[in-house]
């Protein structure tokens, strides 16, 4: 492998990783991903056969909590403290009273 | 007033009124104040008002360990109320709604922060001079880095302006600092910790991490934010020990895996520090030491700059100045303005990793350089759990050399990255490491040794540290 990675693909890749890099910036950075690259690619002398890919190393993935409601208490971090009665969020009423459901 | 003074001291003159917390804390921002290594992004202005709480409850008996002590934080774990910048243009505004767990479990403890530390940008560095705010300065010798990435927390400790703090470590970002500065640095297993609220830079390895000055504070402060978190789906809920304790009791026979594939020749000053501290511990009959082979620790780098990046590429991708961070004159279509706020908040460093990380995880490169990675990790991991069945603990230098010059490697990046050959692979495997302070070098430069051992070993690598670390100390 070239050390330096082809200035197209760097244009590529930024695009991707939504970067906007300079010419001066794709030039340096398709040298320096070349080098690292070409370090890395020592990975493919690496006899892989049958080995999984890594998952975690927490015991435990993801675990949920209990399905209670909760309810969010911090609501001065959204709206002032007017907005609130007894933390709900208070707005223009949809439903009549004694308004029944069909 | 702080300076070297151990948690137990702190907490003990408190309660006899030696000094208060207000004072302490006070001794404390005039320091950060006189700082001159660039240590702080932003002191807590309301420290000495929580300092004045503190020093109500030790008043009115109801004081913890922790009660009234100073603690500072990384700049990359979130603090209600309080500027969270990670080192970043992105978020320098960025004031946050909450407190990352392991901060609240010694705030509510009555801990009392002193202000957040300088790291590098999105804790991507080994040197801590990809920091926005400036590149932080060893006190050892200013010339020189306090290695990274949280080097502000390390030089908070070891220059006296903290008697102990929080950091990060991805792959080594604890501990090079801990080696680089003359502190203990402690990475936990991975699930010991909370991650909630630390701002996350590769998921898979981040850890929190704890920065003191030896194993008695660290053992105390692990102890206190260790724990199941319901905000965290990857801590566990593994019995959190009495650290402290296990420290008091008689150190058990130790068998010790000096790892083969470590001992090379491209690295002196690390050979030479190993085989000193070998001659050194030749004498204590507790330990016992044994070469170990682990055939693909050799691969551990090259693995981990990959993986690593790729899930910075993921993680920084919310970073696009509409959902998050930084936001420039919008201008063109919606894409261009993603990448005009990007670019104009990330750093060099930063955009490297997420060029590199986007470039590992794309379609044509995926199985080559991602899948591949992950499979020779699963090795490493494997490696570690076969050589854990012979042995305790292992013992490598953490760093190949001593504290080296500012902007010396920051022009080559494969170079800067072999800083993290010893450290990134308990990151890889997921498991607890320690560096210790090992001494002086001629120069004056402080050097660390570290040990690793199995998942859930922290009690055993404290206490370790504990028996060996004092041996160093002239």
């Amino acid at each position: 492998m070239k050390k330096a990675i082809a200035l197209e693909e760097v244009k590529n890749i930024a695009k991707l990783a939504r970067l906007h890099l300079s010419k001066k910036e794709q030039e340096s950075i398709a040298g320096e991903l070349g080098e690292i690259l070409e370090y890395v690619d020592r990975l493919r002398t690496v006899s892989t056969k049958d080995v999984a890919q890594y998952v975690s190393a927490a015991s435990t993935i993801a675990e949920l909590r209990p399905d209670q409601p909760d309810r969010f208490l911090k609501t001065n971090h959204l709206l002032p403290t007017e907005y609130f009665k007894d933390t709900l969020l208070v707005t223009k009423a949809i439903f009549k009273e004694n308004s029944t459901d069909d | 007033m702080t300076k070297h003074k151990s948690l137990a001291a702190l907490h003990e003159g408190l309660l006899k009124k030696e000094f208060s917390s207000v004072e302490i804390t006070r001794a404390c921002l005039d320091a950060i104040e006189k700082d001159t290594l660039n240590t702080f992004i932003t002191p807590n202005e309301n420290a000495l008002h929580k300092a004045q709480e503190a020093d109500e409850k030790i008043a009115k008996g109801e004081a913890s360990f922790f009660t009234g002590v100073p603690l500072a934080v990384k700049d990359t774990l979130v603090t209600e109320g309080l500027r969270t910048t990670a080192a970043s243009h992105m978020l320098d505004t960025y004031i946050p709604p909450y407190t990352a767990t392991a901060v609240e479990r010694l705030t509510d403890k009555g801990m009392v922060i002193l202000g957040k530390t300088n790291c590098d940008e999105y804790a991507m560095g080994s040197s801590n001079e990809n920091s926005a705010f400036g590149p932080v300065k060893n006190p050892s010798d200013p010339t020189r880095v306090p290695g990274g990435s949280s080097g502000g927390s390390a030089v908070a400790v070891a220059a006296g302006m903290a008697p102990l703090a929080l950091g990060s470590d991805t792959g080594g970002s604890v501990r090079l600092p801990g080696a680089f500065c003359g502190v203990v640095g402690f990475k936990p297993t991975y699930g010991r910790i909370s991650r909630y609220g630390l701002i996350a830079m590769a998921s898979s390895l981040d850890q929190i991490g704890i920065l003191t000055h030896d194993a008695y504070d660290c053992a105390a402060t692990l102890g206190a934010v260790a724990g199941w978190d319901r905000h965290d789906a990857t801590s566990s809920r593994e019995d959190v020990a009495d650290y402290v304790a296990a420290l008091d009791k008689p150190l058990p026979k130790l068998k010790i895996g000096i790892p083969k594939e470590y001992q090379i020749d491209e690295a002196p000053a690390a050979k030479q520090l190993m085989e000193n501290a070998l001659k050194l511990y030749k004498g204590i009959h507790e330990l016992e030491f044994v070469e170990v082979s682990l055939p693909n620790l050799i691969h551990s780098l090259a693995v981990y700059y990959i993986i690593m990046p790729s899930e910075v590429s993921s993680n920084m991708a919310r970073y696009d100045g509409l959902r998050y961070g930084n936001r420039e004159r919008l201008k063109g279509s919606l894409e261009e303005a993603y990448a005009q706020n990007r670019s104009g908040g990330f750093g060099e460093e930063t955009s490297r990793r997420i060029m590199l990380g986007t470039y590992a995880l794309s379609a044509g490169y995926v199985d080559r350089y991602y899948a591949q990675s992950s499979r020779v990790r699963t090795l490493i991991r494997e490696d570690f759990l076969s050589a854990f069945q012979n042995v305790d603990m292992m013992l490598t230098p953490t760093s190949p050399t001593p504290a080296f010059k500012i902007g010396e490697k920051s022009n080559d990046p494969l170079l800067m990255y072999l800083s993290d050959m010893y450290t990134c692979a308990a990151n890889l495997a997921g498991i607890p490491a320690v560096s210790y302070p090992a001494g002086l070098d001629e120069s004056g430069l402080p050097l660390g040794l570290q040990l690793m051992g199995p998942a859930w070993s922290e009690e055993k690598l404290l206490r370790a540290v504990n028996r060996l670390m004092p041996l160093h100390e002239v």
